[in-house]
């Protein structure tokens, strides 16, 4: 005989709360194109206008799983006075590239916290107006300028990228930069490099606080539903 | 992990503050000359000068001075300095005045320190291009602070 069915108690069954949805198998992501992520320094705008410095940066990156693409591209200008009197200034542009790992596995946000790697370049022409004394040769007036200089260098970088609204998202990115070579220079040695900052032996540091704008190429799907 | 992860970049964060230069300054215009022997190695020699005379400025250096190195300023402002030697050797008890010179070129990297510290210009490259000395040799082509001897002239 056919087993009776009672309706009522089916639906009560069929109910939201009663369905069981199958766990993710593992916590290992697939790895394919799922977004990609536009943003700023908002460091930079900030800093920007002040009569030392002036300049912007743009960002974007590419979400492959555990693992995204990113690329920076920004320009900026300087202006120091040195010593007494003497003065130092430059402007150019600067790009940068490389790979980041997430170390948050699968947050249904898809909030970061993340290291990378990137390389980096910059063009830009500088000049330095500067005045020194001397005791047996007198006062000396130098009019120094490199009208086209270019430098490379390598970054890590750690970092956190946070959702806060909808496809908005917010971050920093802490970086340590080193390996910088300058090619270009005349007479005078570059003192400051577009996306580099001062230049120096070793290495430096450097931090941009970030807003971004998220687009998402992947349709979103419910998790499997399994009868129980 | 992530307790450590966040340790690091937190660490990052902060030494990221501490990127200031330090005002260590090893530039100088200074040239220092050795004299040595004519036909020995390494032997050195004193010898009295009545002065120095430098291209680019009217003082005179090391006036009555009975010495066996001198110190000697380049020209800042350009790239050659010519150093004229007047002086008094004894050989075999007897005194000889003698007066020879030396021209040397070099290059100059003007250097920004920091804001603060100020600029500098680094002298390097230094190379002999005349010299009525009986030898002349550079020991170190770059100019700076330390002790180390830049040019050695055999008398």
């Amino acid at each position: 005989m056919g087993q009776v069915v009672n309706p009522e108690i089916q639906a009560k069954e069929d109910t939201v709360e009663n369905r069981q949805y199958k766990k993710p198998d593992s916590l290992k992501e697939k790895i394919y194109f799922r977004s990609i992520r536009f943003g700023t320094d908002l460091l930079a705008l900030v800093l920007s206008g002040s009569d030392r410095f002036d300049g912007w940066e743009a960002h974007a990156d590419a979400d492959f799983g555990r693992f995204y693409v990113a690329g920076d591209y920004g320009w900026s200008s300087r202006y120091e006075v040195i010593g007494s009197g003497g003065e130092y200034s430059n402007d150019g542009s600067f790009w940068r590239a490389g790979v980041d790992v997430n170390i948050l596995k699968k947050d249904p946000d898809r909030n970061m916290l993340f290291f990378g790697l990137r390389y980096a370049r910059s063009s830009f022409s500088d000049r330095a107006s500067l005045t020194m004394a001397d005791p047996y040769f007198g006062t000396q007036q130098y009019s120094l300028a490199n009208p086209s200089v270019s430098a490379v260098w390598g970054e890590m970088i750690a970092g956190l990228r946070v959702k806060i609204w909808k496809e908005f998202w917010m971050g920093f990115t802490s970086r340590l930069k080193m390996g910088l070579a300058v090619r270009g220079n005349n007479e005078l040695a570059s003192y400051n490099v577009p996306g580099y900052g001062t230049v120096s032996d070793g290495f430096t540091w450097g931090f941009n606080y970030q807003l971004f704008w998220r687009i998402p190429f992947e349709r979103r799907t419910k998790p499997a539903e399994v009868s129980p | 992990m992530l307790r450590l992860c966040l340790l690091c970049l937190l660490s990052t964060i902060l030494l990221s503050c501490l990127s200031e230069p330090d005002c260590i300054i090893t530039a100088s215009n200074e040239v220092k000359i050795a004299l040595s022997h004519a036909g020995y190695d390494d032997s050195v020699r004193f010898a009295k000068f009545d002065r120095i005379e430098v291209s680019g400025t009217d003082s005179v250096f090391h006036v009555g001075d009975s010495v066996s190195s001198v110190v000697l300023p380049v020209d800042p402002g350009s790239l050659q300095t010519t150093f004229r030697f007047y002086y008094e050797i004894v050989e075999d008890t007897v005194t000889f005045s003698k007066e020879d010179s030396v021209k040397v070129i070099y290059t100059r990297v003007t250097r920004v320190i920091s804001p603060d510290c100020g600029a500098f210009n680094y002298f390097q490259d230094l190379a002999i291009v005349l010299s009525t000395f009986a030898e002349a040799t550079v020991n170190n082509s770059q100019l700076s602070t330390s002790d180390s001897k830049n040019i050695t002239v055999k008398l």
